[in-house]
């Protein structure tokens, strides 16, 4: 079967770029427009790993992160960041709340399925 | 990206766009009265961002170059080094409108390039001032290094902080990724593992040796590990000039020092090369008196006899069920030393058998080049023209499978040049290239070979073969069958052979005894057509008969296999889902459709442990013609079985093809699932034998 992968980003034009070339890389795609959404939308859901933007209204990426790592469901799954070029110290930051690696926006279909399988396998 | 894969997305990011220009001029003019409102900051740096975020993915990287700036200044204003103006509002205006004309949301006018360059001076003009401009961190990569493809070898140690899963880290991905790069060794260490009882599986205490030949640099090796290397250590040194491995050094050889001690280092490399290079020095002279020998024939082999094969896969199979009982008592014992063994004595096993069963394997090449022949003969006979190509000669296969492959085949190309392709001045009247084409290929694919032949001649025609099916009385008048279903009469006995007229094989085999042949190989045959493109004929071949994938059930006390490519679906059924036909046949529904019961304690006199089918499992079994619901006590699992012949005093009983050695050293039946529904079609009341 194949594995779930949440998208969180407030874009939803980035949403739907993950989401397809995640799907045409043969994943299954559950969306979410901030992190307080991705929390909900997670559920019991098999989710295998979220990619997930830092900047976004409600909660932001990097709490979302620290909140994933503290759900007993969901503590070790992988969670990308999607960064833009120059943000050295969100990306610190978000290493400290736990994220397993990140994307430099903008980035090509190619470079986020590579990213998918280091950390995915 | 493509322009046609971003195209799909163009849409939602116009909408997005002008959305978010919308929301950013309603924060720009809030913040006017409120200048020092953080959230309000907020909202405006983050449309900004998100604006040049998908305008750089979605190829606007005009537009991603030009907020990128004035994202900068409000980056800024966030960090508290630069206070909201008015001067700044009215740029920030000034640069949402230039977005609006740059992205082509006002209709009819377009952005001024001279405008975006004065608003994008002004930024960063702005930014300029600041005290320290860490904005340009994006000042061009680092110049290109001189790539150097020779291949080195490299020692990477690896050890991960116990915490790595915290951060959902996985490390088979990480060693995956590695041996993509060249040949790799990776031992693992396992340093301070404490004993089971006091594991904590959520920390990490293993290392890893990865000893890597590739052309790769440190870089590329870094980047890798470039998720986990802040609070993981990672040492990487080049221990070899030269691919280790092209040398002759094997990679036991390497585990073997890894494990022995330490690190390995360019010394002890260097002295292992030294070793390899001198048994090599040696080595050729010894040869050299057989080596014209070796070149007469090109490839140094020895002729076996195929019974002294047989025996030897026999025997290999005895050995896989002694090592299982090894294995089992070894489990049930906590000797280390025996455990050790054990799995020694089964990593061995299991080699050997593998390497036992590579012997009996060929490549299809040679058998291809006989039916080349028999096109090219057959063609000429019939005044047909046809070019005959084949592809994937190298794929092997079992060599009995490959012998008894042969018939089927010749009658399959015969129908394909016979039936298939038209004569030249037919096809041109069809506007096809005067000579036909018949194509033979072979490919493998997880643990199967596929064998195709393909034609470009006039197909199979589904209405004939309906009103022919009807006239036979095989298919009802009304009845609706998909095109896979009335291609399936092909098949049937009685059909095919009906249908040659001109008989050129003049064998008198149908394609019911291809498909017959084949599913004794437990191989599946299956057609696709289309009506003057042509027809494929697609063989799904084991590729070897000694070993089967099987699935073990049991009734009463006796264990059977199945051949896990005949079964579809299992299941326990609800009471409510079997039914009685009027003729006593026990029918059961699954999805809408009526499947008969095939209960396999009826056949062989025994027991089962309840009658009542939803206290048992039914398992759907299918060959070409149909399906039927098996109906067992239990499933025991799945397991690769050695097949082995049914002893001679067991010899002709009904539905069984063979036998296997239990891990208890009791022997299991295998089932003959064609010849168990062959029977089932009998009816219940006749219960016979054939």
């Amino acid at each position: 079967m194949a594995k779930l992968i949440m998208t969180v980003d407030d874009s939803a034009s980035i949403r739907q770029m993950v989401g397809f070339t995640l799907q045409e890389a043969g994943y299954e795609v559950v969306e979410a427009e901030d992190g307080q959404k991705a929390l909900d939308e997670l559920d019991g859901k098999p989710v295998k790993m979220i990619i997930t933007d830092l900047n976004m209204p409600v909660m932001d990426g990097i709490e979302l992160i620290q909140r994933v790592r503290e759900h007993p469901d969901y503590r070790t799954i992988p969670i990308v960041m999607l960064t833009t070029e120059s943000q050295a110290e969100m990306k610190q930051r978000g290493k400290e709340a736990g994220a397993t690696g990140w994307i430099v926006k903008p980035f090509k279909p190619e470079q986020l399925t590579s990213v998918i399988r280091k950390v995915l396998g | 990206m493509s322009a046609e894969y971003s195209g799909n997305f163009q849409e939602a990011y116009f909408d997005e766009v002008r959305e978010l220009l919308g929301e950013l001029e309603a924060a720009l003019l809030a913040i006017e009265d409120d200048p020092d409102n953080p959230e309000l900051i907020g909202q405006i740096f983050r449309a900004l961002h998100t604006i040049k975020g998908s305008s750089g993915m979605f190829g606007h990287s005009d537009v991603a170059m030009f907020t990128h700036d004035i994202e900068n200044v409000y980056e800024n204003v966030r960090q508290g080094r630069l206070e909201i103006s008015k001067g700044l509002i009215d740029l920030t205006l000034a640069a949402s409108d230039q977005v609006k004309l740059m992205t082509g949301l006002v209709e009819g006018e377009s952005a001024e390039e001279a405008k975006t360059r004065a608003i994008m001076t002004a930024a960063r003009e702005i930014l300029a001032d600041l005290p320290d401009p860490s904005s340009e961190e994006l000042a061009g990569e680092a110049p290109r290094k001189k790539i150097d493809r020779r291949l080195v070898t490299q020692q990477i140690t690896f050890t991960p902080e116990p915490d790595i899963f915290k951060y959902g880290t996985k490390i088979i991905p990480l060693l995956n990724e590695l041996r993509r790069y060249g040949e790799c060794v990776v031992v693992a260490r396992e340093g301070d593992v404490p004993p089971l009882e006091e594991l904590d599986p959520e920390r990490c205490r293993l290392s890893w040796e990865i000893t890597l030949a590739s052309s790769k640099s440190r870089d590329a090796i870094d980047d890798v590990f470039l998720f986990v290397m802040d609070d993981s250590e990672l040492r990487v040194e080049q221990i070899a000039e030269e691919d280790i491995f092209a040398l002759g050094v094997k990679p036991a050889q390497i585990r073997d020092l890894i494990l022995s001690g330490d690190r390995l280092t360019k010394d002890s490399i260097a002295e292992l090369l030294a070793e390899e290079a001198a048994e090599r020095a040696y080595v050729p002279e010894e040869r050299s008196r057989t080596s014209e020998a070796a070149d007469a024939s090109s490839v140094s082999s020895v002729r076996v006899k195929s019974e002294k094969l047989d025996e030897l896969v026999n025997l290999v199979g005895e050995l896989v069920v002694v090592q299982a009982r090894l294995s089992r008592i070894s489990n049930n014992r906590e000797e280390t030393e025996l455990f050790r063994v054990a799995e020694e004595v089964e990593r061995l096993t299991w080699e050997l058998r593998d390497s036992a069963l590579n012997m009996r394997m060929l490549p299809i090449g040679a058998a291809f080049n006989k039916f080349r022949r028999v096109a090219r003969d057959l063609a000429r006979d019939m005044g047909k023209k046809a070019s005959f190509t084949v592809e994937g000669g190298e794929t092997e296969l079992d060599k009995t499978v490959m012998e008894r492959l042969n018939d089927p085949l010749v009658h399959i190309i015969r129908n394909a040049i016979d039936h298939g392709v038209e004569p030249p001045d037919e096809r041109l009247a069809k506007g096809k290239p005067e000579q036909g084409r018949v194509h033979l290929s072979a490919s493998q694919t997880e643990g199967n070979v596929v064998i195709t032949v393909a034609d470009d001649g006039k197909g199979l025609d589904p209405e004939k073969i309906k009103r022919k099916a009807i006239a036979l009385g095989m298919l009802d008048e009304n009845a609706e069958p998909t095109e896979q279903e009335l291609f399936s009469f092909v098949f049937k006995a009685g059909f095919s052979t009906a249908e040659r007229v001109t008989d050129v094989s003049g064998r008198g085999v149908g394609m019911d005894v291809v498909n017959r042949n084949i599913e004794a190989l437990q191989g599946r045959i299956q057609l696709h057509s289309k009506p003057d493109q042509g027809t494929t004929v697609v063989l799904r071949m084991p590729l070897t008969l000694a070993i089967m994938e099987g699935m073990l059930v049991r009734s009463n006390r006796t264990i059977y296999a199945l051949p896990m490519l005949s079964i579809h679906e299992s299941f326990r059924p609800r009471p409510e889902d079997v039914t009685m036909t009027m003729d006593k046949l026990e029918m059961v529904k699954v999805r809408e459709r009526l499947f008969p019961v095939v209960r396999l304690h009826e056949i062989y006199g025994h027991d089962p442990d309840n009658y009542d089918l939803d206290k048992g499992i039914l398992i759907i079994v299918e060959s070409r013609e149909k399906s039927v619901c098996l109906f067992v006590d239990e499933i025991l699992g799945q397991q690769q079985i050695v097949v082995k012949p049914l002893p001679t005093y067991m010899g002709g009983i009904e539905g069984l093809s063979g036998c296997m050695v239990l891990a208890d050293g009791d022997i299991g039946l295998i089932l003959d699932v064609e010849n168990l529904i062959r029977r089932s079609e009998k009816g219940a009341g006749e219960g016979g034998i054939e």
